[in-house]
């Protein structure tokens, strides 16, 4: 340490900056593995308007117009 | 932020980190696996063997 302390890890400022920027790229990396899979599972069977809003796409409920009001948001963001 | 790891150890970080989310991981996956057949039809679970009858464009095109 320049200033000649100590801390409570015995980390250096440099050596605490160079974890940081691995465990950086680490959360980023798992974040993208993490993206990737939930595109390939919303391929595979998306979770809205789930499978009874699918199968029972005729009734009516409160919760059909909840899982429409989604799909409203969702093709909005996309 | 990078003098998070002047007041946590590092190695003790990463192993209760890694310990965190694989049973965080397990737990979830898990969870929606048994949640309906809608997920867990193609292992017999989530309330019987039935697949659901919702077609997706990843079964139309696996058939």
């Amino acid at each position: 340490m320049a200033d000649g302390r100590s801390t409570l890890t015995g980390l250096t400022h440099a050596e605490a900056q160079e974890f940081h920027s691995l465990f950086v790229q680490g959360f980023i990396g798992w974040i993208v593995i993490c993206f990737i899979a939930h595109v390939l599972v919303w391929f595979w069977r998306p979770w809205f308007p789930g499978a009874e809003g699918s199968a029972a796409a005729s009734q009516s409920s409160i919760m059909d117009n909840a899982t429409q009001l989604s799909q409203y948001a969702l093709q909005f963001l996309a | 932020m990078w003098k998070i790891w002047l007041l946590f150890d590092p190695r003790r970080a990463l192993v209760a980190t890694a310990i965190f989310a694989f049973a965080m991981v397990m737990l979830l996956h898990f969870i929606v696996l048994s949640s309906s057949p809608y997920y867990g039809g193609f292992l017999g679970w989530g309330g019987g063997a039935e697949v659901s009858a919702v077609s997706t464009p990843v079964d139309s095109m696996l058939s």
